[in-house]
């Protein structure tokens, strides 16, 4: 028999081989003194790992465990009542956003509003809605707005 | 062999009545593999409250993958998986930098030790573990202390098995030299 590699002595030490071939390894140790001082250093770095031990018992986790597996199933069940936190973050950030864009409209509005003077003389004397929507006061869809107060419902209402 | 083609029976069967809603089987998987979860990450990380975070992540992960578990895997490997997964994740997380000999000397436990001799030997040990490069760092636990083999070592940690036997040779090499006071103590 050749002799053995790293993994066999590996292995050979952790217990791992074959009946068969642990006893063919046990013979070749007792005849080859390379093999044999190499089993004992590698069995004596095993023993000495092997008293590295972890002691658990203050450390249980089941509890821990179920408690948050039931506060995720609490969770799923009932998400708006029990995600309070969350939920007050999303309307924070829902009316941030409303204000932002507010803010951003309003200036728009400004700038538009402040580039574009003349355009509002032609509407004066009528109401400033029709200019603000940029319908044409003469244009072909104005009455669907005009309908109920035009100048000539107005003058009938005087009339009456 | 059939041991183990029970077990994953078994692990089956409770990852089934856990997905339909069985959350006391959740303390039953706990109580019987804490003890194996606690271990392979507080040799990995060192330290108590992240090992301790680490356990009840892998356990409410398996709480929550219940619905979709299939037994293709066995059960002891997905589990190692998850928790080699996420201590490899802390470690990164983590500084590089090794701990300290006498930051190890006041972790050891001293009820774990029996004499002051034993004591430094498993501070030794720790930090020679420690030094390791992270592959073969937790080759050699996974070998050593959760007597995994190598198929399995590759199974949970997706190197190949070839990869698997050459980290372990030369983590034993060196765990061999930085040991070898301690053995010439005990000759």
């Amino acid at each position: 028999m050749k002799c053995l590699n790293d993994i066999e002595i590996m292995d050979f030490i952790s217990g791992k081989l074959e009946p068969e071939r642990r006893n063919e390894v046990q013979e070749h140790i007792s005849s080859c003194t390379q093999c044999s001082e190499r089993v004992q250093e590698s069995s004596m770095l095993w023993d000495t790992l092997g008293q590295w031990d972890i002691d658990i018992t203050d450390h249980n986790i089941a509890d821990k465990v179920i408690a948050s597996a039931q506060e995720s199933v609490q969770i799923r069940k009932h998400p708006k009542l029990l995600n309070k936190r969350d939920f007050l973050i999303d309307v924070l950030k829902i009316a941030a956003s409303i204000i932002i864009a507010i803010g951003i409209g309003q200036k728009l509005g400004k700038i538009s509003a402040g580039e574009k003077p003349s355009e509002l003389i032609p509407y004066q004397g009528k109401p400033e809605y029709i200019a603000a929507l940029g319908l044409d006061w003469a244009g072909d869809f104005t009455w669907l707005v005009m309908e109920e107060d035009s100048p000539s419902q107005e003058m009938s209402n005087e009339q009456k | 062999m059939n041991n183990m083609t029970d077990s994953q029976t078994t692990e089956t069967e409770l990852m089934r009545r856990l997905a339909s809603g069985e959350i006391e089987v959740l303390s039953e998987i706990v109580k019987k593999y804490q003890d194996k979860v606690l271990s392979l990450a507080y040799r990995f990380l060192n330290d108590w409250t992240k090992s301790e975070d680490i356990a009840q992540e892998t356990f409410l992960r398996i709480y929550k993958a219940a619905g979709s578990y299939k037994p293709q895997a066995k059960f002891n490997t997905w589990l190692y998986r998850i928790v080699v997964n996420l201590c490899l994740d802390e470690q990164r997380k983590q500084s590089k930098a090794p701990i300290s000999i006498e930051e190890i000397n006041n972790q050891v436990d001293d009820s774990q030790s029996n004499s002051l001799e034993r004591k430094e030997t498993v501070a030794l040990v720790q930090n020679a573990i420690n030094e390791l490069p992270e592959r073969q760092k937790l080759a050699v636990i996974l070998h050593r202390y959760e007597s995994l083999s190598y198929d399995q070592i590759s199974e949970v940690t997706q190197w190949s098995k070839s990869a698997v036997e050459s980290l372990l040779v030369r983590a034993y090499a060196n765990l061999r030299e930085k040991l070898k006071k301690i053995e010439n103590n005990i000759k």
